[in-house]
């Protein structure tokens, strides 16, 4: 089965097929989060303990999970390249954290704005707000290590096995709420026993998040294409 | 096996020794430590926390400050590649490699430290919790930091970009020597056995991954 998939190794054919699917991505994705924040913002009940202030959870939960995903990504295509040493792969790992650290940032600011009138302060030192802000970090870093060799093969090397050592925070972040008395509170969709949250609140955050994942997606292939024509143009002008 | 081991370690301590590398991370440790009393801009005793949190933040400091020549020589001037050449096990190279950085940068700030906390704020009580709480964790900053420099080997950025992408994997071990430190008159020490078992995976960890590192960087 995965012979068929070897010539999209092929950059040039990769760009030929994800050029229709980077249009699909955004023009399902914007309808998506519309009609997410619509039904978001007015339609859902209010919580019962926070009030108004949980409408905050459709931009800060979709894009938690989203920076989340970009991690998982960037650690199964490091795998893959250090495995089966296909350029592309490192080509599309080192394109993601670029989109992923905005991801981030939106969901450490939106969820200090939301800690302010639920627990009255904008930052706790309490274990999932430290260790997603550690992925921040992580995420720079691997922006940097991509950037520090500038003159050297081992740049494509060196990224993957950064990436490999930090996946060692994701599931960190997935269960410090588990592990600790945090003052964030536990998860209530993605657990073993089903989801506590409420239908009429999971129906638009479930829209809002494959929006925002459609999005994400159509940000990543933008930036590999315009990283595959980077490279063209510097093997064409490194020939004279 | 033993005996090579203990030729590398001997080569790297002499090489160490040598270059007066190796007092560097001290002093540059004494000197860090220096700057809080001086920052707080007054005569009297530090606080028992602020003394601690300096303690810590300079031998952070004092580590990464170490981690950048713990294999860059060797890689510029070819040995690593001999090593490698003549079949030379890398997993020896990397533990007497670990080994010499901590007992450079890691030991003398183990003995030192709780003398410091004593005469910066006075107090005593804290300094047995100190002193195993760092115990178990430079040498975790030792095995951490040993992949990433690994890594950085022929970047054309050095110190500073080696120093912001290990800042965040020695977070969670600052966080738990801390919460160690600070523990008063209680006999569950979770902190310690948590430290305890980061270190235990790592030890076989993280000289693995630099192994492969190396290997690969290298060829």
């Amino acid at each position: 089965m995965f012979r068929k998939l070897h010539k999209y190794a092929n950059p040039n054919k990769f760009n030929s097929i994800i050029m229709p699917i980077k249009n699909v991505c955004l023009y399902t994705a914007l309808p998506l989060i519309v009609i997410g924040l619509i039904i978001g913002l007015f339609f859902s009940p209010p919580d019962y303990q926070q009030g108004e202030t949980v409408r905050i959870m459709y931009i800060h939960v979709s894009s938690a999970w989203i920076s989340l995903f970009a991690y998982v990504l960037i650690f199964f295509l490091s795998v893959s390249y250090l495995i089966w040493k296909f350029p592309l792969f490192v080509l599309m790992a080192k394109e993601i954290p670029f989109v992923a650290i905005i991801f981030t940032l939106i969901t450490l600011i939106t969820g200090s704005l939301w800690g302010k009138p639920t627990w009255g302060t904008y930052w706790v030192w309490d274990a999932r707000l430290t260790s997603f802000l550690i992925l921040l970090f992580i995420y720079l870093g691997l922006i940097f290590i991509d950037k520090a060799f500038k003159y050297n093969v081992n740049g494509d090397l060196s990224f993957s096995y950064l990436s490999i050592i930090g996946a060692i925070n994701i599931p960190i972040i997935k269960f410090s709420v588990d592990w600790w008395n945090t003052l964030h509170q536990p998860a209530s969709v993605i657990r073993a026993s089903g989801p506590s949250i409420n239908i009429e609140m999971l129906i638009p955050l479930m829209i809002m998040s494959t929006g925002v994942l459609l999005l994400f997606f159509y940000l990543i292939f933008t930036n590999i294409q315009s990283a595959i024509a980077e490279k063209k143009i510097l093997f064409l002008s490194s020939k004279d | 096996m033993n005996n090579l081991f203990y030729i590398i370690l001997k080569k790297d301590l002499k090489d160490n020794l040598l270059s007066n590398k190796a007092w560097f991370t001290i002093s540059f440790f004494l000197l860090c430590l220096i700057i809080f009393p001086l920052a707080f801009g007054s005569s009297q005793y530090l606080e028992l926390n602020v003394s601690i949190s300096a303690i810590w933040i300079s031998t952070l400091f004092a580590n990464l400050i170490a981690l950048d020549h713990m294999y860059k020589e060797d890689y510029n001037d070819g040995t690593l590649l001999y090593y490698i050449v003549n079949k030379v096990p890398l997993v020896i190279v990397v533990y007497a490699k670990c080994l010499s950085h901590w007992l450079f940068s890691g030991l003398p700030i183990i003995l030192i430290a709780p003398l410091c906390s004593y005469i910066f704020s006075g107090y005593n009580e804290n300094n047995l919790n100190l002193f195993i709480s760092l115990i178990l964790a430079t040498p975790i900053f030792t095995l951490i930091g040993s992949p990433i420099a690994a890594l950085m080997l022929g970047s054309s950025l050095r110190g500073a970009a080696l120093t912001f992408i290990t800042l965040p994997f020695y977070l969670p071990i600052i966080i738990f020597g801390v919460m160690g430190t600070n523990i008063n008159n209680s006999n569950i020490n979770a902190e310690f056995y948590l430290l305890l078992a980061i270190l235990s995976i790592g030890i076989i960890f993280f000289p693995m991954i630099t192994v492969k590192i190396l290997k690969n960087i290298i060829n």
